[in-house]
């Protein structure tokens, strides 16, 4: 369903296994971070992500995620679980919502500038047959964008691709596979770029972090396996509904209300 | 068009990443089952300063340490990968955002350390 690990193993580790919220952030980025590339490798593979967008994008992502790690690691556990909270309700109303499967314009789009020009690139596989070439407008956009997936993967443990999907496809002219390809190399850059902050400062048990980043490799495996025959319109409409109801838990959890 | 070199590119850092994920699953699966024989326990990761004295002591935990550090470092050789390529294209511009990605990766890095 195109859903980082991350909106997943939090929610398990801290409601259902009740281990601290800044060591189930530690174990979500390792997993993040192993899916991520594990994904990234397949997409770079069949030359659906853009490197060069990745990389440029991948520095304000990182910054970005520092900047959360250090944020997350200051404050106090329960204002974390309340904004992550809040996050799984977007991620929430993301999934339930009905879009366009690819928002991206027909036609070329008109010349950019250099920049956007070197950022070009051909997304291979469309419907019609052949590559889309696309020119990358918006950089600035995307950056603020990027720098912002970033604070919430660095202070929350996710991917932050619910952010940088849509800003590349809607708003930089990516396609959809691309930005989703795209996506998947920056999130494994993103997701390391605070894993050491959280590493050094002792929240992450490598043998928690272990057996979450084996069950999600597999997992992930096991779901690109079975997509092509999954109602996936069905399965986002459950799991969408399923995100509020532990959007709600989280919310309660860190209002003191749940133990 | 399609940008100059993309496909080797790809293909460079794809290999990087899918091998790095495989090594350290099969590292952190061995720190496991090292530690399943020789009926210790598990959990405290060994810090980075300490890692490789951890594993010249013999302590089990520290290749359950070395695994998941591996897979951190995974995206980071993609990026030096990256690097490496452009430099050798002379895409400076490309090869200057690259090491900026890896300035900012170890600031991460050092920040944990303080």
């Amino acid at each position: 369903m195109g859903v980082g690990g991350g909106f997943l193993v939090i929610p398990f580790l801290t409601l259902v296994l009740k281990l601290p919220m800044k060591v189930a952030i530690a174990c979500s980025l390792v997993a993040v971070a192993g899916t991520a590339c594990s994904a990234a490798a397949k997409y770079l593979r069949l030359d659906y992500a853009n490197v060069r967008l990745g990389l440029l994008l991948g520095t304000a992502t990182a910054a970005g995620a520092v900047a959360g790690a250090l944020v997350g690691a200051a404050v106090e556990a329960r204002f974390l679980m309340a904004f992550f909270g809040l996050v799984l309700v977007y991620t929430a109303y993301a999934m339930l919502r009905e879009r366009a499967e690819d928002r991206f314009p027909a036609g070329k789009a008109a010349p950019q500038g250099r920049l956007s020009r070197s950022l070009s690139d051909v997304s291979p596989g469309t419907a019609q047959g052949g590559g889309l070439e696309y020119i990358v407008k918006a950089v600035p956009t995307g950056m603020a964008a990027s720098g912002f997936a970033g604070l919430l993967s660095g202070m929350l443990g996710v991917g932050g691709g619910v952010v940088q999907v849509p800003v590349m496809n809607l708003a930089m002219g990516v396609p959809i596979k691309a930005a989703i390809g795209t996506s998947s190399f920056m999130i494994g850059i993103t997701a390391v770029a605070s894993s050491f902050l959280y590493y050094q400062k002792g929240y992450m048990d490598p043998a928690l972090a272990g057996p979450v980043l084996v069950g999600v490799l597999i997992g992930a495996e096991c779901g690109m396996r079975l997509m092509p025959r999954a109602p996936v319109g069905l399965l986002k409409t459950v799991f969408g509904v399923m995100l509020i109801a532990v959007a709600a838990l989280m919310l309660l959890r860190a209002a003191g209300v749940l133990g | 068009m399609k940008q100059a070199g993309q496909p080797r590119l790809s293909a460079s850092v794809s290999r990087v990443l899918h091998y790095g994920v495989f090594l350290s699953v099969i590292v952190t699966a061995a720190g496991f089952l090292w530690i399943a024989l020789a009926g210790g326990a598990a959990t405290g990761a060994i810090p980075f300063a300490g890692l490789f004295s951890s594993l010249a002591s013999g302590d089990p935990r520290s290749v359950l340490s070395a695994g998941i550090i591996l897979l951190l470092l995974t995206p980071v050789a993609g990026v030096v990968v990256a690097l490496f390529e452009f430099a050798r294209r002379r895409e400076h511009t490309w090869a200057f955002i690259s090491l900026v990605l890896l300035l900012i990766l170890a600031a991460g890095f050092l920040a944990g350390l303080a």
